[in-house]
């Protein structure tokens, strides 16, 4: 399941509805993103742009992957866009397996492929005023991992 | 472009290799660098 939504959503309610679905699963990860702030870097909210359809289509590929390389029984991507205010929820991961290990390295794959592969484009707000967000090296140190296996 | 690996091309609403042919696509972008999700 892939959805790239404007809404709030519960990522407990979704991970039980996932996981109530595939009663014969081992295992289930289950990642939640959050919008960051801290004393020394506030931020009010994070504004994500992006094509819906792109971002559904390249998510979708990701995700084929991961189920393919990692055996997973299924698995989950919700991710939003637009205004999302600091504490609120940016985006869900959850993968479902027969044993653990697979679970953990489905959802890690999917993150970090979705930290550098997912169009998506961030610019925060802060009390100092608003700034884009640049792609991290360490992002792309990551997702490079996966590419010897 | 100075470094045009840092742009991704978009057919159709996949990203795809700088030398697919474009001919026949019903939408055609160039996206700036991405955050990413």
């Amino acid at each position: 399941m892939i959805r790239v939504t404007a809404e709030p959503f519960d990522p407990g309610a979704e991970a039980n509805r996932f996981q109530a679905a595939h009663p014969g699963a081992g295992a289930m990860v289950a990642f939640t993103g959050i919008v960051r702030s801290s004393p020394d870097d506030p931020v009010v909210a994070l504004v994500l742009e992006c094509y819906p359809e792109l971002a559904e289509n390249e998510i979708a590929a990701i995700r084929a992957a991961a189920i393919r390389r990692f055996g997973l029984i299924d698995a989950a991507v919700i991710h939003r866009h637009g205004r999302v205010l600091a504490g609120e929820t940016i985006m869900a991961v959850l993968t479902l397996a027969p044993h653990r290990q697979a679970a953990f390295d489905g959802a890690q794959y999917l993150m970090d492929y979705l930290k550098t592969d997912a169009p998506f484009w961030k610019q925060e707000e802060t009390p100092a005023g608003t700034r884009w967000v640049e792609a991290r090296p360490a992002d792309d140190a990551a997702r490079r991992r996966w590419s010897g296996k | 472009m100075e470094n045009p690996a840092i742009f991704k091309l978009a057919r159709d609403a996949r990203i795809v290799p700088w030398d697919t042919p474009l001919a026949g696509a019903a939408v055609v972008a160039i996206l700036p660098p991405m955050t990413g999700g």
